[in-house]
């Protein structure tokens, strides 16, 4: 488990009160259409809050209430608090239609966070299912800050259709900076799947692995996206490319209500993923459900 | 420690709850309409005595509902917070009558509620730590266990070690008041003058009747929350998906156990607007003018971001935006309650079994699967395996 936030003091009175923080850029990811929901990135104003990358912060639209969306921007940098929201639900729909200059409530940051440090030297694989990449993309950022600790550092991103596939802007500035993006989409649309770059393929995110070359033995792997990829793209690494248990990092999505671990809404097992998570190794989750009592 | 422990006569125990209820809000045990119901009261008289509980356990007085966060508004379509909006306790507060089990619920509720159970102190719930502080908790010891009574089995009862800020047991001829706490010595300095030290045979007849409860119970009680057997199997996940299965068809679904149960804390926030701004959807938030369409976001009005009392066994409980739908069967609800409850797992976590045997769920279940019943029924699979296998 990773070291406790490095947010501001959340004591009696004050946990529950977000801050008001103003939205400074919007960026739309994914066009609505038929079959797609909107999908946007929106610049908050820092306010002198720093964070963890894999931490998240409850976003309220007022009058309507607060989602938990994870932080993709990298700490410690003068950048804006980015998240990446996509219209799912009212409070996320709400969040999706919002223009520069509006008032959001921000809570946090809340949870745990990746350790960045316990994979120095080794190979990073990032395996993100639509929404997880922004779940990824601080830590992503964070690794390229130190491009010259890591080995290889490989982005697998996929998603329903080419057209929901997220941060496509971001991918040439990766790769210049040594990334491996490799992209998959459960069905093609006769146009998507011809072009050469970055590599692709129609079908699940899992059959890319074989393709991106994995070392199991050197890498670190982070998945993020529906929580069947997380199963079985996580059983896939680990028994099939030898990728160790401890080496294979995931972060969890639940609807916190109140992100402090309080609600109860997040338990997984005896995990409250509010604050216990989001992040959790892979032999940490197994070992969660069967252990001896003490009679 | 003999200034812990006072003797007090019969009917001096009325003059001081009548002076509590003078100068504090005196909470205590009443019947309503044929149940004993924990209410404000203004004199010692209106107080029940023949009750072996409450129908539901006094945390409304720490965690009512809905219960509110934080107040905001709109000025010219931006919203602005009024103060930190959350509601404080009226005064002071003073609860009479509390029975063990609920003594060791509440005190359970204190510890996860100020972020100890969970190692994070630093999310301490203000709101319930406010009103937590300004209560005093006089239990009274139980002297037959009730119908429905398991608190043996989960030691949350008959009486207990902490928890209270006194301790009441009645004996043949007075009270023995047991003090627990710094705000409990402070009483018992207040009220010096009714009280004495209380001697070695008060002491020996509390501990000789507490041992006739739990004899009592052991002899004629046939319920039981089986503990060893129900953690064995709950911690060690050897329960199959079918006894869970089972389980969550003969669940109504009615979330009763844990509206009753003294641990249960699980809320849900919604943002609420007062009367008069705007279109409120069924939830109290907002509505789009046509289903499924595009919602706009309020830029007017009153609003109240409010706890509410939530519950783990109903359907909507986890559901999260995009279909994504963990516990969507009855089954893996009743597994994620059931574990919550007995599970080594949690016991380590919250320093406590998150059962002390009030029995209340027992008695509201519907389907008579209270936590008697389900640990019986893990106890025979425990059994059944074990014969199995041999």
């Amino acid at each position: 488990m990773t070291a406790v936030a490095a947010g501001p003091a959340r004591d009696g009175a004050g946990l529950y009160v977000p801050r008001l923080a103003r939205v400074l850029e919007v960026r739309e990811e994914v066009a609505a259409d038929a079959n797609t929901r909107r999908v946007v990135t929106l610049s908050l104003e820092r306010g002198g809050m720093d964070w963890i990358p894999g931490q998240f912060v409850q976003v309220g639209v007022f009058g309507a209430g607060e989602v938990p969306i994870c932080i993709s921007s990298p700490p410690g940098l003068r950048e804006a608090l980015l998240i990446t929201v996509r219209d799912a639900g009212v409070v996320s729909g709400m969040l999706t239609q919002l223009a520069p200059g509006a008032l959001v409530g921000v809570r946090g940051p809340c949870g745990n966070g990746f350790s960045l440090e316990e994979h120095r030297g080794r190979d990073l694989l990032f395996v993100a299912g639509g929404m997880g990449l922004p779940a990824l993309r601080g830590l992503l950022w964070q690794a390229l800050l130190q491009r010259s600790d890591f080995g290889r550092i490989v982005v697998l991103h996929g998603s329903r259709c080419p057209g929901e596939l997220v941060y496509t802007w971001q991918y040439a500035d990766w790769e210049r900076q040594g990334v491996e993006v490799l992209l998959s989409a459960d069905r093609g649309d006769g146009c998507w799947e011809h072009q050469e770059h970055p590599p692709r393929c129609v079908g699940l995110i899992t059959a890319l692995f074989e393709r991106a070359g994995i070392a199991g033995e050197r890498t670190s792997a982070f998945l993020c996206g529906p929580a069947i990829m997380i199963e079985i793209g996580g059983r896939d690494l680990i028994k099939r490319f030898g990728v160790g248990a401890h080496r294979c990092v995931t972060t969890l999505e639940r609807h916190m209500k109140c992100g402090v671990g309080k609600c109860g809404h997040c338990v997984v097992v005896d995990r409250y993923v509010c604050v216990d998570g989001p992040v959790f190794h892979y032999d940490e989750l197994t070992a969660l459900e069967r252990i001896e009592p003490p009679w | 420690m003999p200034e812990n422990r006072w003797w007090l006569a019969a009917d001096a125990l009325d003059a001081i709850l009548d002076d509590l209820a003078r100068t504090e809000a005196l909470v205590a045990p009443v019947r309503h309409a044929g149940e004993v119901l924990f209410r404000k009261v203004a004199r010692a008289a209106d107080i029940c005595r023949d009750y072996v509980n409450s129908l539901v356990p006094p945390k409304q007085f720490f965690l009512p509902t809905p219960e509110t966060l934080l107040r905001y508004h709109f000025t010219g379509g931006q919203p602005v917070l009024d103060g930190d909006g959350a509601d404080g306790p009226e005064r002071a507060l003073v609860l009479f009558g509390v029975r063990s089990c609920d003594v060791a619920g509440l005190e359970q509720l204190t510890r996860f509620f100020s972020g100890e159970s969970l190692g994070h102190p630093e999310s301490a719930d203000g709101p319930f730590l406010r009103r937590r502080r300004a209560a005093t908790i006089l239990s009274v010891v139980c002297q037959e266990p009730g119908e429905t009574c398991m608190c043996v089995c989960c030691k949350g009862g008959p009486a207990l070690e902490s928890g209270f800020d006194w301790q009441l047991t009645r004996l043949s001829k007075g009270w023995l008041v047991e003090v627990g706490t710094e705000r409990g010595r402070e009483l018992a300095t207040r009220f010096a003058s009714r009280l004495q030290p209380a001697g070695e045979d008060a002491v020996a007849e509390k501990t000789e009747r507490v041992r006739t409860v739990v004899e009592t119970f052991y002899r004629h009680s046939h319920r039981r929350v089986q503990t060893m057997a129900a953690g064995r199997m709950t911690s060690q996940g050897r329960l199959p998906d079918a006894f869970w299965a089972d389980l969550g068809e003969r669940c109504v679904e009615c979330g009763g156990c844990a509206f009753v149960c003294p641990t249960c804390s699980c809320f849900n926030v919604a943002d609420v607007a007062e009367a008069g701004a705007g279109v409120i959807g069924p939830s109290g938030g907002p509505e789009s003018a046509a289903p499924g369409g595009p919602v706009d976001a309020p830029s007017e009005g009153n609003f109240e971001r409010q706890r509410l009392r939530d519950n783990c066994m109903l359907a909507g409980f986890v559901r999260q935006a995009g279909g994504a739908y963990p516990r969507l069967s009855c089954g893996e609800r009743c597994l994620t309650r059931f574990f919550h409850k007995l599970s080594w797992q949690f016991v380590q976590r919250t320093g406590a079994l998150g059962c002390t045997g009030c029995g209340r769920c027992a008695v509201v279940c519907l389907a008579g699967i209270g936590i008697d019943r389900v640990s019986a029924l893990m106890t025979e699979e425990l059994v059944g395996a074990k014969g199995a296998g041999a």
